[in-house]
């Protein structure tokens, strides 16, 4: 009986000492049912991923000009979209051996808890390369853990296109007999897409004296890349494709690709007349 | 003496007018001034091959090759696209020429060349060759010149190209019709396995008249659309025989019923005798009533 009461006794006090050992920890910080407690939970930051590159059908540049590409993407932060730096957004095109080309900055299009979807326009050259080129998506939260997507590439198309800065080439005054006569002007063309030529031929055609109806026949001119020139010219035939392999300059394509064509005439025994071409003169650039 | 003095005056002046005839010879005027123009298209992207720009296809498919054409001036301007090679490849027919009006930028005139791939060994390939030409503006000179044109070539080919295989310019190809081998004959069916693996699947023509039998096919919805801007059209062509077959079957039930019941409705009656008085729901209706 004395054993039993000792037990009870016993574990009255260590009860006893456990609720006096409580109430003295937090008698500083709780009082009564007015009990406050500071938590401080710390949360990881999430690397935003860019999960999803929107597919863009085959980029047709303009010839001569600029082309802009809107390429979107979705960017995924478990923190939520507030977390994500839009300022940071970005597309890169890139391609081995050409100037890659950035878009400045991105909107936003919609945005859901985690998910934000941006839309960034891409200014493209008419001379920048026909291919695959690929699309590098970015964009950072706001503790620059940065999002990458490099899997997605778009095509862009091959443009052919030149422009020529005359289309007429006159002799002011030439003389009888005269040989390599040059002409007033010469003819520019230059190389607004993104092919390369590897052969220019000419057609040529008669000129016939409007007076007269003397002809003064292809074959007397000639044409080179050089001004002033007694010799080296390439010779027309009559309505038929002459390559002129001195003009070689659009075998490349850039920013300011051009060729200079100088025209030269072996002025036959005529007749004082106004000379007109039977027809038109061509051009032709083979890829 | 004045004689003398004469003749050396007017040679003198047979001499001056023939240094001005000589300067003065020819005068060319220019007619107009015309301003710089410019002439191009874009096309589809072909990925290249050895180099050169080569649609790696099937035995049967049809590609679809496109030719954006652009204009940057202000007026509208024509351009004719003109194949050369390969002309006999294509299942469609080009316009004689194309009225691009001003400022068409980018992709926004598109123009087909569809091109089918004939059952051939894997390995042939196929040369393509156009030119894309325009319309000069009206001018006048000693030299006038059209906008630049431009040739164009590549190549398409069944499978990897074998260059040893290229054909420069394809014959037209007339799709050979089967012919029925008797059945139970172990020689017939060599010749039939004969006919197939010697490229007997087309037929090659020397004659002229044959050309005009490629058919022209209307287009057919894209299956497949790959990144390097080609389609890939549904190689069948072909309608849905199965389909056909079932809606055939409708029809015919359909017409054995409308036949049925306008024997019933029609054909019956023509016998039936009407007699005054009588209800045609009697039940003589279908049988002869004889007054």
């Amino acid at each position: 009986m004395k054993n039993k009461t000792k037990l009870t006794l016993s574990m009255l006090m260590i009860s006893c000492f456990l609720i006096l050992g409580l109430s003295m920890v937090s008698a500083d910080t709780c009082v009564g049912q007015d009990c406050s407690t500071n938590m401080t939970i710390t949360v990881g930051n999430e690397v935003p991923t860019i999960a999803y590159v929107y597919p863009e059908g085959a980029v047709t540049l303009t010839g001569g000009s600029t082309k802009v590409v809107t390429l979107e993407f979705n960017a995924t932060d478990p923190n939520g979209v507030a977390d994500l730096n839009d300022a940071t957004a970005q597309v890169v095109l890139s391609k081995a051996g050409e100037t890659s080309r950035t878009s400045p900055s991105c909107s936003t299009v919609s945005s859901s808890a985690t998910v934000r979807q941006y839309s960034c326009d891409v200014t493209m050259q008419f001379y920048d390369g026909a291919g695959s080129w690929t699309i590098n998506a970015t964009v950072e939260d706001q503790s620059a853990a940065e999002a990458v997507n490099d899997t997605t590439s778009v095509t862009v198309n091959a443009l052919d296109f030149i422009t020529q800065d005359i289309l007429t080439i006159t002799w002011g005054s030439v003389s009888v007999g005269q040989t390599d006569a040059e002409a007033d002007a010469k003819m520019v063309l230059t190389n607004g897409g993104n092919q390369d030529y590897s052969d220019i031929s000419i057609k040529g055609q008669n000129a016939t004296g409007v007076a007269n109806s003397e002809v003064i026949t292809t074959d007397l001119f000639s044409i080179s890349n050089l001004g002033s020139q007694t010799s080296g010219q390439t010779y027309m035939v009559d309505n038929t494709y002459t390559s002129v392999p001195a003009l070689s300059d659009l075998n490349a394509h850039g920013a300011a690709v051009t060729q200079d064509i100088y025209f030269y005439l072996d002025v036959p025994i005529v007749q004082s007349d106004t000379y007109l071409s039977d027809s038109d003169w061509s051009i032709l650039a083979t890829a | 003496m004045e004689k003398e003095i004469i003749a050396k005056d007017k040679v003198k002046k047979l001499g001056l007018v023939r240094t001005i005839y000589l300067f003065l010879s020819i005068s060319l005027i220019l007619m107009a001034v015309i301003p710089a123009v410019s002439a191009g298209f874009a096309s589809s992207y072909v990925p290249t091959v050895d180099g050169k720009p080569v649609i790696v296809g099937e035995a049967g498919q049809t590609y679809s090759y496109y030719v954006y054409l652009q204009n940057l001036d202000n007026d509208e301007i024509n351009n004719a696209i003109t194949v050369s090679n390969g002309k006999n490849l294509m299942t469609n027919t080009l316009s004689e020429y194309y009225t691009v009006p001003g400022n068409t930028e980018s992709d926004s005139y598109p123009v087909e060349i569809k091109l089918k791939l004939p059952s051939v060994e894997s390995g042939t390939v196929y040369q393509v060759t156009y030119s894309v030409k325009s319309s000069s503006e009206d001018a006048s000179g000693v030299v006038t010149f059209s906008p630049v044109g431009f040739d164009k070539t590549i190549y398409i080919s069944v499978g990897n190209p074998d260059w040893d295989k290229l054909i420069e310019d394809a014959q037209p190809i007339v799709e050979e019709t089967p012919v029925p081998t008797p059945s139970g004959s172990s020689g017939g069916g060599g010749g039939g396995g004969g006919s197939s693996s010697s490229g007997g699947a087309i037929t090659i023509n020397d004659t002229d008249d044959t050309t005009e039998t490629t058919p022209v096919k209307t287009p057919k919805p894209k299956v497949d659309y790959l990144s390097n801007g080609l389609d890939v059209v549904n190689p069948a062509d072909q309608p849905n025989v199965g389909a056909m077959l079932f809606i055939g079957v409708l029809m015919g039930l359909l017409i054995i019923g409308l036949l049925s019941l306008g024997y019933y409705k029609f054909k019956k009656p023509k016998n039936l005798t009407y007699e005054m008085g009588k209800s045609l729901d009697s039940p003589a209706l279908g049988k002869e009533t004889k007054i």
